[in-house]
């Protein structure tokens, strides 16, 4: 990226929840009820710094990404008398038809496959629309990103949080394919916790730094909705990984088939394998690390991009 | 402690031509090597603000006159956080409400009710206090069972008296109005105006863009006159507008005489 201003100085904002030593005693009390100041400066602290500030007040601010990601549900369903059980409807249909189709072709038992299938459609689905929807977040939201300061990250959250909604939408469909089939998960199933955990803190980054990139480069989105559309097929969704004759790179080197992995192994009763912990852990850490780096870099200018 | 203070604050815009905004571009430059020149060669700047100090304390009402483009809505958006300076300052303590282009930020398929909820909670306001205003802004908006419609049916006076008496009702201390008079009609105006005095008597600072002379004289006691980015004056408001009034007046007669 050559899209630095190096002659520009540190400038960012910083919020503080309070005016730690400017107000003296008394003449806090003579404001009227002591309120949180808000202060930004923009000459306060370096760009790291105001990049980590905005990570935190994002993601801490849940009341409003919470809050309006579920208003972002009952929109998209607001004149439909289904609401957004028309989510779980269409991903019901897709579960029995693709379930019932490459059962036959893989030779599966209806029992096993269904289940599997299902797991891996609805993760799928959010792990994708996450990420798709996430990398246009900034540039669907232009007009409340230029009009009210608010941390840019809270709109990742956002974002993300609705594809959770959706999420717990079509878990629906897996509750009553596990009590037709009497599948029960037993106590691997509570691994989905950490499981989830991780795979979102993965999204989280994932997002934004293709949300950063999708402002900058108008061509980005459209390369995201092509590589997703790609990956279906290439991550073990509708298929298993174990009629892969040999551990292929193809299989284990895709993120997105681990971040599949703890997520539906534990919801089928099984034990994910350290290596899928392992990987995500280290995608963890290291895309948190290089998204820092972006983000830090050009969080400023994120808003002239638009 | 309320106060706005600016130093010396630069924004240059890039201007990003047509598909130079595209990764391609930019691949293929860096491929072709000429690091260095691409700056030079494919990006544009436009500097819409430049040079611009200045510091306001509580019961300060600022407004900002300028043509077309002196840079008084990037002023505002500088002030409200959303746009940072590519050179200098800006520092400013107190919750801050804009009140910008008021379609945005809007749900035109939620009704008027959901919108001022929507707002309000962008701007920091939790549900409970919501809730506790909210009767008081559809009362402020004399919108009545309007509130119940979505905001498509709206006409963009009735949209304004929406968002302005979101603005207006939620706690804050530093406003900042674009332009906001336009749509509005005369019973409206004269409330807002009214709203908008009450809101700087309570020693709070007011930052108002507007073209209109009796807007400004009405709210304003300090004016900022914006030329091409840089601050032509800044001042007391009577000695502003006539120096403002008379350089326009002598534009006027410039393009008459040719």
């Amino acid at each position: 990226m050559t899209d630095v201003d190096t002659r520009a100085p540190a400038t960012t904002l910083v919020r503080e929840t309070k005016d730690s030593d400017a107000a003296a005693p008394n003449e806090a009390a003579l404001a009227s009820p002591p309120t949180k100041q808000v202060v930004f400066d923009t000459g306060a602290g370096g760009q790291a710094v105001h990049a980590a500030r905005d990570i935190i007040d994002g993601m801490t601010n849940i009341s409003l990404w919470a809050n309006i990601g579920w208003r972002d549900i009952k929109q998209r369903y607001k004149r439909s008398s289904l609401g957004p059980f028309w989510v779980t409807i269409s991903m019901a249909f897709m579960v029995g038809t693709l379930g019932i189709l490459y059962g036959m072709i893989f030779k599966m038992e209806l029992g096993t496959y269904l289940p599997f299938i299902c797991l891996g459609l609805i993760f799928w689905e959010f792990i994708s629309k996450s990420i798709i929807e996430g990398s246009i977040a900034f540039l669907e939201l232009e007009g409340l990103i230029k009009q009210i300061r608010l941390p840019l990250t809270i709109h990742i959250a956002r974002y993300i949080w609705r594809n959770v909604i959706v999420l717990a939408h079509n878990a629906a469909i897996y509750v009553l394919l596990a009590l037709a089939f009497g599948i029960n998960p037993g106590w691997n199933g509570f691994l989905l916790v950490p499981g989830f955990l991780l795979v979102v803190l993965n999204l989280a980054w994932v997002s934004l730094a293709l949300a950063i990139c999708c402002a900058r480069f108008r061509d980005v989105p459209m390369i995201v909705a092509t590589v997703s559309q790609m990956l279906f097929f290439v991550t073990p969704v509708f298929w298993s990984p174990q009629v892969m004759p040999t551990r292929t790179v193809l299989v284990h080197g895709n993120p997105f088939y681990h971040m599949l992995e703890v997520v539906r192994e534990p919801m089928l009763g099984n034990f994910p394998p350290l290596e899928n912990w392992l990987f995500l852990l280290a995608t963890l850490i290291l895309g948190w690390g290089g998204t820092f780096m972006l983000f830090t870099k050009f969080r400023r200018r994120i808003a002239f991009w638009l | 402690m309320t106060q706005i203070k600016v130093e010396d604050v630069r924004v240059d815009f890039v201007i990003y031509q047509g598909s130079g905004k595209s990764l391609r571009k930019t691949i293929m430059n860096t491929g072709t090597g000429g690091v260095l020149s691409h700056d030079a060669h494919h990006r544009t700047f436009v500097q819409a603000l430049s040079g611009i100090s200045f510091s306001l304390e509580r019961g300060d009402r600022l407004g900002l006159i300028g043509g077309n483009g002196a840079g008084k809505s990037t002023l505002l958006r500088v002030l409200a956080g959303v746009y940072e300076p590519t050179h200098g300052r800006v520092r400013v303590e107190g919750q801050v409400t804009p009140l910008f282009d008021i379609s945005q930020g809007l749900d035109l398929d939620a009704s008027g009710y959901d919108n001022i909820s929507l707002r309000a909670a962008y701007l920091g306001i939790s549900r409970q206090e919501i809730a506790k205003l909210m009767e008081d802004i559809a009362e402020f908006t004399e919108l009545g069972e309007y509130l119940d419609l979505p905001m498509r049916t709206y006409s963009a006076g009735m949209m304004l008296r929406l968002a302005f008496g979101v603005a207006t009702t939620v706690k804050s201390d530093i406003l900042l109005l674009d332009e906001w008079i336009a749509v509005g009609d005369l019973s409206f105006l004269e409330k807002a105006q009214k709203r908008a005095s009450s809101f700087v008597s309570k020693s709070n600072i007011l930052v108002v863009a507007s073209h209109s002379e009796d807007v400004i004289r009405r709210l304003c006691n300090k004016l900022l006159w914006l030329r091409k980015g840089e601050c032509a004056a800044f001042g007391d408001v009577d000695e502003v507008m006539n120096r403002y009034k008379s350089e326009q007046l002598g534009l006027v007669l410039q393009s008459q005489s040719k």
